[in-house]
């Protein structure tokens, strides 16, 4: 035997029943009322007091009824027939008993000699914390989520500057804003909270502005759209800063009380000091007094002085403010329009209608508030300009130091915190970064031992890195020279330095709810091939092990040699944790839980129950007592029983803990929780007292208060980092000044001592810095479609009638001038090869940039569908043409990449269009026979709820199997 | 009466979760199912209610629309006098216009005669189908008041849609329609539809033109 | 508007019948006074009976649902189909009692002749009302017109008289020139006719596809993409993909063929080949008539449901800014 989880026994619940639960059809988690008739899924709608969705649903979420019966299930666990190459189908059903026997023993194998040959990555994983502890008490460093490829620019420029970043960990306040400006976001980022902020922002009038080179979706709404050329917006922002220095409209106040922009910086070109704050004996950060004399920064309780400089010790010293402005003169708007192809003169009105906003329409809450200075205020002051952005910004490998100008921006407003700002979601603001390194030391990963750290964090020098000399020491190079920030690891570099044994080979990779081979992956047939290739020699697989955890027949579960189907979202039991990528809103943490809506197939099992098992089997640290026993038996009850460190009174769900359930965020754990959770509508909220929910990062009795619920360490003020200290300790390495660690190749020392800057800039994409560049003028993006969740909407039978299709759109200006016409095939060709698509005409797209939907197209034969499916054979993939690595001088391979935090950048890539004569979608990948042939030549689906309906046929009964006892249980 | 949804198309983002949740509910509810037609190969299927998205205008002047198109319950319905068997009809008391699926034959006269293309054809169940105003949710004295709504009125994620008495001056859609001037779609095919869609209302700078003037040649 | 076999037959048959009667009716008149004593009138009846019962039978394929069959005529009142069903059944009783009285139990001439002006009237009338089915549409931009009832009305009449001219030919051997020429006059108004309709068909085509602001009210609009290049909506036969040029002109060929053909025929020597020639052409003009006559169509909701690689977008602008 196996697994031991507890399912529902069909037999012993209703079968027409009403059950709470959290949506995964996308990221969002909405709080989902679920109606179960006949043991079937009748409707699933919002929960109304639900703090996500508040009542709402969207079409992805309402359509999670197909994805549950979906065809392109998994059913069984299957093992690549050992004669069958790889990759070609020949994967078998096998018994759980055997899967689970050969990945012990892989895993087993691999603990015991070297952990790190075990590479752990997860995509859009929602149990990230649970994920990271097992990865820990397993050893290796070889762990990380999305993130990588997904937004850690924003993540990571979020945190480096503020302590908090958007989405997940910050919020603009639509509901008190005056004046919105949204960049780089596409259509669904995120999905009904951001729509309903919309809408809160559209019934009071204000102003909305799109930035964006592609008008659609939430574009469509926009009072103003602003074009512009992708990779500029950092450009953009500078000359908005420039216009504010130049017209005095800065938050002078907000800056000296909240922000280091008082801080003396040390100007000692060439030495080790340079570009560090000045400190007093205590380490404590100076600032220029009134009286013009250095004092600490607190004690001047934002007396700072903003500009001038002073001799501190023999050096000269200014403040961080002074040198931004200096930056900030030659950002001109003239500078900026060059560049960004956005009129200057809707640069300088833009610049002024934020701070028409900010500073003559102050939104004044008659809520009292403390400071940490001691200094009470009767109202709390807003600056109603808000502002929200997402990878637009992001995915190109300049975006970090453009988040660091949104964000340093929005500092100069004032709006940090405040109404009608940008608003903090619990737990945060966390100080600057948050104080968490990853595991970086030689010995933290040893074999049949438990990582000694946590393995991913924020590095504040070049001292947490995790190198040796000037080699990695994680598989995806993740906080090396070449990527030093990557906060949230590197998935896309997995295969490539996998598959070419760099820094080490590996021998297993196991891959979660990410679909590597496909949509995910960039340059990917390469990509495949290395998923597939060989050693010469010895014939051995390069990368020996791949094993994959998906409930859906993906293009990337071809290719394991051991596939591990999960239950559905409407299976199992689940937790979405502060911990993890929070729920929270603004106005208070919130958690939720997942609980079986409807019996698994049999054949099946939860990913982390199975997790759970491989940890007990191999007796990882602290899954198991001193005895060898399992702590926990499944999910379920890791959820309730763990705590970050045994009695910290901190898990993974922050509701109802302690023995009576009545604990709130810490507490002994409940051996009831869950089920208190499934009571309570499957969620739990905080609303924070209105005198705690603005000035966050200075709010002395909030500071108070989360100290003590442990969101921070100390009740210490959060200091907003204008300046950042820590990338100039990275650029102090580059130059060959700071005293730690340094590289020694100097192509990576002089890309540290380039991009490391401690403050916001902009660069060009690395792209358009190469050789070759201009031979490729257009801009390729992709945009995420309302109704498709990445690679998983195409295996629903209801979302993929909206969608399965993507033409390539341009402008008709563009099309004009490349004698193209609507409808027509073409050829893209971007530096890596080319592929074809059909062009559509579209006045809704920047004339140098051309666009389409991401994740449409789908491997012939995958997810369930027809070979002939319009997804393979109508559908086009822009990843077959991202380049994977650029062609830059050092050592090694460097990844398109940003090169402060490895985001992947995906829209730097540059093509050329021209007119094809091959009229169907190129590149192919061969076709692998759908699992289910039957399912994909069902004429008919009408699905009801009343199989006694005549007129329902092909109801999906494939997966209906109530009141069958699963093999796997005990 | 007659009961209506009006959409706002100021704050409708094509997000499609109406034409969604329309399917969801009413694939299982009293005038099911909605069928879908080769739904794993080249799909196409039943919907209710349909998000057309458009644009007008030239860049960067680019204008993008979004509208979700039901059935328009028309006060002057031509679909209900063509239907000979009497299965169109307009319901008196709230003038919800539906189909008796017992009494179609399924000739499809009455979708020629729709000016809208709301009205769909079941081929296996050989008779029309068509968006209901969720009658059997509105009606259904069983379910919570919040659930007594239109499934896509409640799920819609910008609250676009607003239902209620159009016949009704004090109502929330009479009161939306007269305030926002409301329109309907082709009023000049004469079938006074009761479904209304609520314009754009862009909102201006807040900077006059004067002032950037002088700035721009002073300036910058 | 998806063209549909048991609707092209319908029409189709119905109008052969009513032009087989006509002509019918009217040699009761001119023709020579042994006529209704010969057994010709006998199988011109039951030419048209046939035909008659042939588009009461296809149109039963057209129900989908024969199981409400009879609840078909209540709404008489407002519904051009219920007047249908209650014009063509009377027709086709008409044309069987007429079967019966000239075939099998004559009666009196003056009944006869009687009989089949009713007949034919009744026939006219069917064919009226199943043209006004069309005609009444005002969503149906191509067909609310009165060129709908008299194309309609005149293709049947038409083709009905040439099916009644052939039959006259093989039974007698001989053609009548009279009719013939008047057929020749009648198809060459009629394609007189059908140049006016192909007029309000492309009208209709160019008001839809030029964007009449996608039925809102002000700016103008063009559908966006859909998500898929193939015609949507199979559930939605009142829209169909715009036909293209090229197929317009293959269906619009053959039509004008089957025209000429027929005249010529019809001037031509009466003998049995080329009577059953006619025929021919005569049904294959019929049905590229029909079809095109519904292929073409466009319905107000077109707008809204074709795009994609169907129906390229030609942008405005005519040079780069
Ligand atoms: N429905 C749906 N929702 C999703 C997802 C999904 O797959 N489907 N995925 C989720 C995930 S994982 C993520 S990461 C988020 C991402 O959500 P978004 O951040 O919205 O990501 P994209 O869809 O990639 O859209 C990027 C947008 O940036 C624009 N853009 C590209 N380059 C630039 C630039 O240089 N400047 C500016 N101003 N704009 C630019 C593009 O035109 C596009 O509109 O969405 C999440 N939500
Ligand atoms: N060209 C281009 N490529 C991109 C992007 C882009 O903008 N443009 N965006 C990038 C971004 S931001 C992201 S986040 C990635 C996302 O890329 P991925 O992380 O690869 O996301 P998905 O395609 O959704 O694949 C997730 C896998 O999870 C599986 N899955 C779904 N539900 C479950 C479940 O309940 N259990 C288990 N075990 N598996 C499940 C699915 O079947 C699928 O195989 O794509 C990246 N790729
Ligand atoms: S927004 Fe995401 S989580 Fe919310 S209902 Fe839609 S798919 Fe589900
Ligand atoms: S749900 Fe609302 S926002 Fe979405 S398409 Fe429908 S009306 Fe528009
Ligand atoms: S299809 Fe049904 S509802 Fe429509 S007109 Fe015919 S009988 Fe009436
Ligand atoms: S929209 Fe069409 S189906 Fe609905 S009432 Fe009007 S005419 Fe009838
Ligand atoms: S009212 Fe009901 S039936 Fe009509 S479109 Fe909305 S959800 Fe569909
Ligand atoms: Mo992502």
């Amino acid at each position: 035997m196996a697994i031991r989880q507890e399912t529902v026994d069909p037999t012993t619940v209703p079968s027409t029943r009403t059950v709470h639960t959290t949506c995964y059809m996308c990221a969002c988690r909405c709080g989902l009322e679920v109606r179960v008739e006949d043991n079937r899924v009748r409707f699933i709608k919002g929960i109304a007091e639900h703090p996500v969705n508040k009542g709402v649903w969207c079409a992805k979420g309402g359509a999670g009824i197909m994805t549950q019966y979906s065809p392109a299930r998994l059913t069984t666990p299957l093992m690549r027939d050992p004669d069958a190459p790889r990759g070609q189908g020949g994967l078998k059903p096998v018994d759980w008993d055997t899967a689970l026997a050969t990945l012990a023993g892989w895993l087993g194998n691999i603990r015991d000699t070297d952990p790190r040959r075990l590479a752990y990555f997860t995509g859009r994983d929602q149990m990230q914390a649970f994920n990271g502890f097992w990865a820990q008490q397993f050893g290796t460093p070889n762990w990380a989520a999305h993130g990588g490829f997904c937004s850690v620019n924003m993540a990571a420029g979020g945190m480096y500057s503020v302590g908090g970043s958007m989405w997940e960990f910050g919020w603009p306040d639509l509901d008190e804003s005056r004046w919105f400006l949204l960049a780089g976001v596409a259509e669904d980022h995120p999905s009904n909270p951001l729509k309903l902020s919309i809408a809160a922002l559209k019934d009071r009038g204000g102003r909305f502005v799109v930035l964006n080179p592609v008008k659609s979706g939430y574009g469509a709404l926009a009072d103003e759209w602003v074009p512009i050329r992708p990779g500029t917006d950092g450009a953009l922002f500078m000359a908005f800063m420039h216009v504010l220095v130049e017209e005095g409209l800065i938050d002078r106040e907000f800056l000296a009380r909240y922000t280091n922009a008082a801080h003396l910086v040390r100007v000692a070109p060439g030495s080790a000091g340079d570009g560090l704050f000045a400190r007093d004996a205590e380490g404590q950060p100076l600032v220029l007094g009134p009286d013009g004399r250095p004092r600490p920064y607190l004690e001047a309780a934002g007396q700072g002085a903003l500009e001038g400089e002073a001799v501190l010790d023999g050096q000269r010293v200014r403040p961080a403010l002074a040198l931004l402005l200096d930056r900030l003169k030659s950002a001109t708007p003239r500078w900026a329009e060059a560049l960004t192809d956005v009129p200057r003169r809707t640069i300088v009105r833009l610049a002024l209608e934020m701070a028409d906003a900010a500073f003559n329409h102050p939104v004044e809450l008659p809520i009292p508030w403390t400071d940490v200075y001691g200094q009470h205020y009767d109202t709390t002051v807003g600056r109603p300009v808000a502002f929200h952005a997402m990878r637009g910004l992001a995915a190109h490998t300049n975006g970090f130091q453009t988040i660091r100008g949104l964000f340093t921006l929005m500092m100069l407003l004032g709006a940090i915190d405040r109404p009608g700002g940008f608003l903090y979601k619990s737990p945060y603001p966390k100080p600057v970064p948050p104080p968490v390194k990853p595991a970086h030391g030689p010995h933290d990963y040893e074999p049949k031992r438990a990582a000694s750290g946590p393995i991913l964090g924020y590095p504040t020098s070049p001292d947490d890195l995790l190198v040796d000399g000037d080699r990695p020491l994680r598989i995806d190079e993740s906080y090396s020279w070449k990527y030093p920030l990557a906060a949230h690891g590197a998935i896309q570099n997995v295969i490539r330095n996998a598959h070419d044994g760099i820094p080490y080979p590996i021998d297993t990779l196991m891959v979660y709810m990410a679909n590597l081979a496909w949509n995910s992956t960039w340059n990917t047939l390469d990509t495949r091939a290395m998923l597939t290739a060989q050693d010469e020699g010895s014939g051995q697989y390069r990368i020996p092990h791949v094993v994959v955890f998906d409930a859906y027949d993906s293009e990337t579960v071809q290719f394991a040699d051991l596939v591990l189907p999960d239950t559905t979202y409407l299976e199992r039991w689940d937790a979405t944790s502060l911990l993890d990528r929070p729920i929270s809103e603004p106005d208070g943490p919130a958690d939720s839980i997942r609980q079986p809506v409807v019996p698994p197939p049999p054949g099946v099992a939860p990913t982390a129950d199975v997790l759970i098992e491989m940890a007990n089997r191999l007796r990882l640290p602290r899954f198991v007592d001193e005895d060898g026993e399992p702590l926990y038996r499944n999910y379920a009850d890791f959820v309730q029983g763990w705590e970050t460190e045994p009695g910290s009174g901190v898990g993974l769900l922050a509701g109802f803990r302690g023995a009576d359930g009545e604990g709130e965020l810490v507490g002994e754990p409940n051996p009831d929780q869950l089920q208190a959770y499934a009571t309570h509508r499957a969620f739990w909220r905080l609303h924070l007292p209105p005198g705690g929910r603005y000035f966050r990062m200075a709010n002395r009795d909030y500071l108070a208060w989360a100290a003590d619920k442990k969101f921070i360490r100390e009740p210490a003020p959060i200091v907003l980092n204008l300046y950042s200290e820590p990338l100039q300790t990275f650029r102090l390495a580059g130059q060959g000044f700071w005293p730690g660690q340094r590289p020694s190749n100097p192509h990576l020392a002089a890309r540290l001592a380039r991009y490391m800057d401690p403050l916001a800039s902009w660069y060009p994409p690395l792209e358009d810095t190469l050789p070759g560049a201009e031979a490729f003028p257009l801009r390729i993006l992709t945009q995420r479609p309302m109704t498709h969740y990445h690679s998983w909407g195409s295996m629903n039978a209801w979302l993929r009638q909206l969608l399965h299709e993507n033409p390539v759109f341009i402008n008709p200006v563009l099309a004009q001038s490349l004698s193209l016409v609507d409808g027509q095939w073409v050829w893209v060709e971007s530096r890596l090869g080319r592929m074809t698509a059909r062009v559509r005409l579209s006045e809704a797209v920047e004339p140098g940039t051309v666009w389409t939907w991401n994740a449409i197209a789908k491997g012939p034969g995958a997810w369930g569908l027809h070979p002939d499916a319009p997804e393979a054979t109508r559908a086009v993939l822009v990843n077959h043409i991202i380049p994977d690595v650029s062609p830059l001088e050092g050592p090694g391979i460097f990844f398109n990449n940003d090169p402060v935090t490895g985001q992947a950048g995906w829209y730097d890539t540059r093509v050329r269009i021209y007119p094809s004569d091959v009229h169907e979608v190129w590149p192919k990948v061969t076709a692998v026979p759908p699992r289910r042939p039957a399912a994909v030549r069902q004429p008919r689906l009408a699905y009801t709820t009343h199989p006694d309906n005549p007129h329902a046929t092909g109801a999906p009964d494939l997966l209906h199997h109530v009141g069958t006892a699963r093999p796997t249980d005990q | 009466m007659q009961l209506t949804i009006i959409t706002d198309l100021n704050k409708c983002v094509g997000c499609k979760s109406c034409q969604v949740s329309c399917k969801e509910h009413n694939t299982g509810g009293s005038f099911g199912p909605v069928p879908d037609q080769d739904p794993y190969a080249d799909p196409d299927g039943m919907w209710w209610n349909r998000i057309v998205g458009m644009e007008g205008g030239e860049y960067p002047e680019a204008d993008v629309l979004y509208l979700p198109k039901a059935c328009m319950h028309c006060y002057d319905a031509p679909c209900v006098p063509v239907c000979p068997t009497g299965a169109s009809f307009k319901r008196e008391d709230n003038g919800v216009v539906l189909v008796d699926y017992d009494s179609c034959i399924g000739c499809q006269l009455c979708m020629w005669a729709c000016p809208y293309g709301v009205r769909e054809f079941d081929e296996h169940q050989g008779v029309v189908k068509k968006c209901t105003l969720c009658i059997d949710r509105i009606e259904d004295e069983t379910l919570a008041p919040e659930d007594r709504q239109p499934a896509c009125v409640q799920s819609c994620p910008t609250h676009a849609r607003t239902y209620g008495d159009l016949d009704d001056p004090d109502s929330e859609v009479a009161r939306l329609v007269a305030e926002q001037r409301g329109f309907q779609l082709l009023p000049e095919l004469g079938a006074n539809p009761a479904v209304h869609y609520l314009p754009r209302r862009p909102v201006a700078s807040a900077v006059d033109d004067s002032k950037l003037d002088s700035l721009l040649t002073g300036r910058y | 508007m998806r063209p549909t076999g048991p609707l092209l037959l319908m029409t189709g048959l119905q109008g052969l019948a009513g032009g087989v009667f006509v002509v019918l009716a009217i040699l009761g008149f001119v023709a020579a006074p042994g006529f209704l004593h010969s057994a010709t009138p006998g199988f011109l009846a039951l030419l048209g009976l046939v035909l008659v019962a042939g588009g009461g039978l296809a149109s039963t394929f057209h129900m989908h649902r024969r199981a409400a069959a009879k609840f078909i005529l209540r709404r008489l009142k407002s519904s051009w189909l219920s007047r249908e069903v209650a014009t063509t059944a009377p027709f086709g009783a008409a044309a069987a009692l007429s079967v019966l009285v000239s075939l099998v139990h004559p009666v009196a001439p003056g009944l006869e002749r009687g009989l089949f002006i009713a007949t034919a009237l009744l026939g006219l009338l069917a064919m009226w009302v199943t043209a006004m089915i069309y005609a009444t549409i005002p969503a149906m931009l191509s067909w609310r017109t009165p060129t709908t009832v008299a194309a309609m009305m005149g293709t049947g009449l038409v083709a009905g008289g040439v099916w009644a001219w052939a039959l006259l030919v093989v039974v007698s051997r001989t053609s009548d020139t009279g009719l013939a020429i008047a057929l020749v006059w009648a198809l060459l108004a009629l394609a007189v006719l059908k140049g006016v309709q192909g007029r309000v068909f492309r009208r209709a085509r160019v008001q839809v596809e030029s964007g009449q602001q996608m039925g809102m009210p002000g700016r103008r609009y063009r559908l966006a993409d859909s998500g898929t290049s193939r015609t949507p909506y199979r559930t939605q036969p009142q829209v169909w993909r715009p036909l293209t040029d090229e197929e317009r002109q293959r269906a619009r060929g053959p039509l004008a063929i089957a025209a000429v053909l027929t005249a010529v025929l019809l001037m031509a020597s009466g003998s049995s080949p080329v009577a059953v020639l006619a025929v021919v052409t005569a049904a294959a003009g019929v049905y590229y008539e029909r079809w095109l006559f519904f292929a073409d169509a466009t319905h107000s909701s077109s707008i809204w449901l074709t795009s994609g690689a169907a129906s390229p977008w030609e942008p405005t602008r005519k040079s780069v800014p």
